[in-house]
């Protein structure tokens, strides 16, 4: 056991020293399997747990959905997306803000990742946003915290990868998001609609409606194809993602938005995300072989759990370990890296598999945001030049109602398993 | 010369992951369609997997080249620009050490399966040793890749030269 935490704490100071994560986690797994084998059991080991760990049909899913954004992402749908909403959203208090928050919303019910659905909205909602008087810090909190909803509104790559670490069913969690990820959507929404100083909006010219709601009606009408397709078992989640590829490529080249140059710079972009996944993937699943062989995740557990103070203050503990890590990590990592652990302690807390997902892609959700790491904030700074700080400032709001959400669904977990419960 | 020809299969390794991700989501969706008319393939779900794996494993240099491993490089920040130059030395020079010892490693892997005659077991009963001779072509690349970073950044004058 100490031998196991002497290979953790190697595998924080690779990490710290800027290798990549899954090169960290490859070579402090192979210094534990030889301390613990010695060499010729090591390096026969090492090769045929990787080649196993690949064995996992599920993570096909992974760059179909994120190639399904990344085609979304050159089409221009989130443009149309954007535009067609603020259009309904008429003289709504704040109209533009509320419609970036939903537009997000719809997005991330095509695509699985936070980065694509903030980049994606961000490109045409910022300087919308910025034109209407919102300021620096409203606009780019908006953005990157409705991004968020991205990997919580299913279809979404972390919970393939927390469905594979722990063996849950995917379409099971994917539904499992759908009421949080709807219901955190509305919260949001409410925000952006009450936030100060108010901006009036702008109404469309008469029967503008019609033309935008023409132009987007087919991006709108696959969320509820894809929901629709794996809540009642028609399709997996694997299958549902290549036909979403598939559905997105004949839009794009129907309505002459996708050309060879920008559909091959989304399969290009698709790959680097993909690669990069499932080169963490793998490794992490090796350097998990050996921290359950040294019993590590159980101990942790074991001395969470036996803090005094109940299961509020173990709870607790499990939030400010995610909100720390969240603060350093990048979000797939950060879940490959705290999953393994957390999973045993949320057990022991009695919460439901399907519970801890949801709690856990909501502990994401706050890591992309978070400074000084948070993804989506680097992504929006990228897009619009926002600096840090005023983006850090304006997604302060919504960090807090993520992690009043995180004890929510730990007391009320029906928001979670009330519909995954009803499925066919 | 050693340079460009690391760039040459870097590419070519590239560009066919690239070609798998994409055809993926045609071998996926055909398999979805002929499943729910009750034809279902029989070598699609070996096949899809096994595409999936090479993908990974040979698009690593890519990752690498484009900045895609996630790196952790908050510490490195705060030592200034020369802090942050030794950790993206000591950052690519364990990459080059771990894809060698990687490539040696996988390499006898496969030649043991090559000898041994071992097949994958599903229906599509694959010789294992051709899926699993990505890992490393794929590590092979990956070191190499790893190893021209440094390289072009320890002496640019002598590549641009």
């Amino acid at each position: 056991m100490t031998t196991g935490l002497l290979i953790v704490l190697l595998f924080l100071v690779l990490m710290a020293m800027s290798l990549p994560v899954f090169v960290a986690m490859a070579i402090a797994g192979f210094a534990g399997f030889i301390l613990a084998h010695g060499w010729t059991t090591a390096l026969y080991g090492f090769t045929e747990t990787v080649w196993q760990s690949t064995h996992v049909y599920e993570l096909i899913a992974i760059p179909l959905f994120i190639l399904t954004g990344t085609i979304m992402q050159q089409s221009g749908s989130g443009r149309d997306l954007y535009l067609v909403v603020n259009a309904f959203a008429g003289r709504v208090r704040n109209a533009s803000g509320v419609a970036t928050i939903v537009a997000c919303g719809i997005f991330a019910a095509i695509c699985g990742s936070s980065i694509a659905t903030a980049a994606t909205v961000g490109y045409v909602a910022i300087p919308a946003l910025k034109e209407a008087g919102y300021g620096d810090t409203r606009a780019g909190g908006f953005v990157a915290a409705g991004g968020t909803l991205g990997i919580l509104i299913p279809p979404s790559i972390p919970m393939i990868l927390y469905g594979i670490i722990t063996d849950t069913s995917i379409g099971q969690l994917f539904i499992a998001g759908v009421v949080p990820g709807i219901l955190m959507m509305i919260i949001f929404a409410i925000y952006a609609w009450r936030s100060q100083p108010r901006i009036e909006a702008v109404p469309v010219e008469k029967g503008q409606h019609w033309v935008l709601l023409r132009r987007s009606i087919g991006v709108i009408l696959l969320p509820p194809v894809i929901i629709g397709a794996i809540y009642l078992g028609v399709f997996t989640p694997t299958e549902v993602g290549a036909l979403a590829v598939l559905y997105v490529l004949a839009l794009g080249l129907l309505q002459r938005r996708l050309t060879y140059d920008n559909t091959w710079r989304a399969v290009l972009s698709a790959t680097r995300t993909s690669v990069m996944l499932l080169m963490l993937i793998i490794f992490g699943q090796y350097f998990a072989h050996y921290l359950t062989y040294e019993e590590v995740p159980q101990t942790i557990a074991k001395a969470i759990a036996s803090v005094p103070g109940g299961h509020f203050v173990t709870l607790s503990l499990v939030v400010l370990g995610y909100l720390v890590m969240g603060m350093f990590l990048e979000s797939a990592a950060m879940l490959l890296i705290s999953v393994p652990i957390f999973f045993p302690v949320a057990m022991h807390l009695g919460m439901h598999p399907l519970t801890f997902g949801i709690f856990a892609v909501m502990a994401m959700e706050i890591a992309q945001i978070s400074p000084p790491v948070g993804i989506n904030l680097f992504t929006i700074h990228g897009i619009s030049r926002i600096p840090l700080e005023k983006l850090a400032r304006g997604v302060m709001p919504f960090i807090l109602t993520q992690i009043v959400f995180l004890y929510l669904v730990y007391y009320v977990p029906e928001i979670v398993l009330w519909l995954p419960e009803r499925m066919k | 010369m050693l340079l460009r020809l690391i760039d040459y299969a870097t590419r070519a390794l590239t560009v066919i992951s690239a070609a798998i991700i994409g055809a993926l989501a045609f071998l996926v969706s055909y398999d979805a369609i002929t499943r729910t008319l009750r034809m279902p393939t029989i070598w699609i779900f070996d096949v899809s997997l096994y595409l999936l794996i090479a993908a990974g494993f040979l698009g690593s240099a890519y990752a690498l080249r484009s900045g895609s491993h996630f790196r952790m490089v908050i510490f490195a920040d705060m030592l200034g620009s020369n802090g942050r130059r030794w950790a993206d030395r000591i950052a690519y020079f364990a990459t080059f050490a771990f894809a060698a010892m990687m490539t040696w490693l996988t390499a006898g892997y496969v030649l043991d399966n090559f000898n041994a005659g071992f097949t994958s077991g599903t229906i599509l009963d694959a010789p294992l040793w051709i899926p699993q001779s990505v890992m490393p072509i794929g590590a092979l690349v990956l070191a190499l890749e790893a190893l021209s970073t440094l390289i072009r950044d320890e002496y640019p004058d002598v590549v641009e030269g």
